[in-house]
């Protein structure tokens, strides 16, 4: 068994900012980061870069071997935390480890959602979450390429599966790599998860606009392999009998993270592993933060599950100073913005549709443009109650998504001006910041 | 002399990510343009500006030593 002061488990941009917190608060201290990764940090971010060759694997990596060593942070690759004993304060690994740790923090983020369809393990169906699978992308885009026959079609097709922000990643890195690109999502309208109509068909419409056809209410039934190479896919069979024929697939139905190893340790789950505002789990000692935290968000004043990486990174500074004794409340406004075609779709806040309490509508699909901000009754002490902007969905009207974030973060009482919010031509910088 | 950084933005690689803001935000603000703009060099403390220029994902913060000139991040 090995003694450390923290452990971590999870080596992305969470683990390993907390790591470099800790460090320079407490230098003397022993810092472990567990990652089941065989990797230093890298930038889930510029992964669609690398696939469509903007950015190259070294500018990928954010940290080197030596970064580590400097900051004598001790990396452990390669191996997955099993069981967590809350009460002995010890984690124990697949490879049979044991650390006994002073002060844990769970750092896991999360993992794409797989398929699991007849074909699925057919060659170029691919997801996009590791550099592993980014390096799956391009294998696949180039393996296409090279096993094109003399008299096939001439264009590769790629069908990609599911509207949401990696399916946009995918559908821009597949355009952008010259391939005949369809998006089919399995909600009645595209993006119809998330999205509202109106906002939908505002991004419907540039993605087509960019020559990408879109799909929706097509679920997969089952991927078949191509005539030429059985072992890939060649093929994507709908639940309505619809087929597509294809080179490749790109897969981005939704993100969980894996908490199944945690079960029996006592630790409150709830969708993510719950927290209060410092980021302290129900367990002593334990602490969450990142994508797998769902914390007390005290803007809000609500549980809030967020995946973006300003999040992860806010919130491991803060549960690093709270872990080595300086509680430090996590309190910020996290967006989120996507990147396609010259476009942008953006996430502010709070955007759980059964969070707010009414949603108002600027723009109109016609303008190409459309923000949907989510508002929410406070009771306030003396007068009377406030209505206050909460989150919002932004499509492609990115001016806004500033003085939104303001709105959220300085809890600006909107009642006064609820009326004016739908007007697009209301210039929200003028809201009121007390 | 305290060390103080010249900090630097390549906006082609800046996406606006806005970790740089969210951990130091007397340095760092988002123009209308989502790209993030130095406010001032010495308004955070030094850990702090490292930290935010180390957790951006596009390594688009560069920091230099002011006296030397010398690039000390990325
Ligand atoms: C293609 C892509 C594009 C993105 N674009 C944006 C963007 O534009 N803007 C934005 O804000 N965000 C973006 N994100 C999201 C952002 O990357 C994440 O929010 C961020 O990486 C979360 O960091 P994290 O450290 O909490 O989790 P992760 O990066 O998921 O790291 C968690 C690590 O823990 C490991 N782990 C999990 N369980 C165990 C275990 N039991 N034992 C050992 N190790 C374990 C995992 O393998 C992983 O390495 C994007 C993500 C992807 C994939
Ligand atoms: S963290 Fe990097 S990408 Fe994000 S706003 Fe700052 S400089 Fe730009």
């Amino acid at each position: 068994m090995k003694s450390v002061d923290f452990l971590i488990v999870g080596g992305g941009v969470t683990g390993t900012t907390a790591a470099q917190t800790i460090r320079g608060l407490r230098p003397d201290s022993s810092v472990v980061i567990l990652s089941d990764e065989p990797y230093e940090l890298y930038s889930r971010i510029l992964l669609t870069s690398y696939i469509r060759g903007e950015a190259t694997q070294e500018q990928v990596f954010l940290k080197r071997n030596e970064w580590y060593q400097e900051n004598r942070i001790d990396l452990v690759k390669g191996v997955s935390a099993q069981k967590l004993d809350a009460n002995a304060h010890t984690v124990e690994c697949a490879n049979g480890d044991v650390y006994q740790y002073k002060k844990l923090l769970l750092a896991l983020g999360a993992r794409p959602i797989k398929l699991n369809v007849p074909g699925s393990e057919l060659g170029n169906i691919s997801y996009m979450w590791t550099i592993e699978d980014a390096e799956e992308v391009i294998n696949a885009l180039k393996g296409t390429n090279e096993s094109r026959r003399p008299g096939g079609p001439l264009t590769r097709r790629g069908v990609v599966i599911g509207g949401g922000f990696i399916g946009l990643e995918f559908a821009h890195a597949f355009k952008v790599k010259g391939i005949e690109t369809t998006i089919l999502d399995g909600s009645e309208y595209y993006w119809g998860n998330r999205l509202d109509k109106q906002s939908s068909q505002v991004i419907q419409n540039i993605l087509e606009k960019n020559g990408i056809s879109v799909i929706a209410g097509e679920m997969v039934e089952k991927f078949v392999g191509s005539r030429e190479n059985p072992q890939n896919v060649g093929k994507v069979i709908t639940k309505s009998g619809k087929e597509f024929g294809c080179d490749l697939v790109g897969v981005g139905v939704g993100i969980k993270s894996d908490l199944g190893w945690l079960e029996g340790s006592g630790i409150k789950i709830d969708q993510g592993i719950v927290t209060n505002e410092y980021l302290e789990t129900n367990l002593g000692d334990v602490y969450a933060a990142g994508d797998c935290a769902n914390y007390y968000d005290v803007i809000v004043e609500g549980q809030h599950l967020v995946g973006t990486w300003a999040n992860a990174a806010t919130q491991a500074v803060a549960v690093g100073k709270t872990m080595t004794g300086v509680k430090t409340v996590f309190e910020a406004v996290c967006a989120y913005t996507a990147r396609f075609f010259e476009s942008t779709c953006s996430f502010v806040g709070m955007t759980e549709a059964d969070f707010a309490d009414e949603v108002v509508t600027r723009g109109t699909v016609a303008e190409g443009k459309i923000s949907r901000i989510f508002l929410k009754n406070y009771p306030s002490t003396s007068s009377g109650s406030m209505t206050r902007i909460v989150g919002a969905i932004i499509a492609n009207n990115f001016g806004e998504v500033a003085p939104i974030t303001d709105a959220i973060k300085n809890k600006v009482d909107v009642s006064q001006n609820r009326d004016k919010l739908a007007d697009a031509n209301f210039d929200l910088h003028s809201l009121p910041i007390s | 002399m305290a060390k103080k950084y010249r900090i630097k933005v390549d906006r082609d690689l800046c996406i606006g990510a806005a970790s740089c803001v969210a951990l130091a935000a007397k340095t760092f603000q988002l123009d209308s343009e989502n790209k993030a703009i130095v406010l001032s060099e010495d308004a955070d403390t030094v850990e702090a500006i490292r930290l935010a220029a180390e957790s951006c994902p596009t390594k688009a913060i560069i920091l230099e030593d002011a006296e030397t000139g010398k690039q000390e991040y990325p």
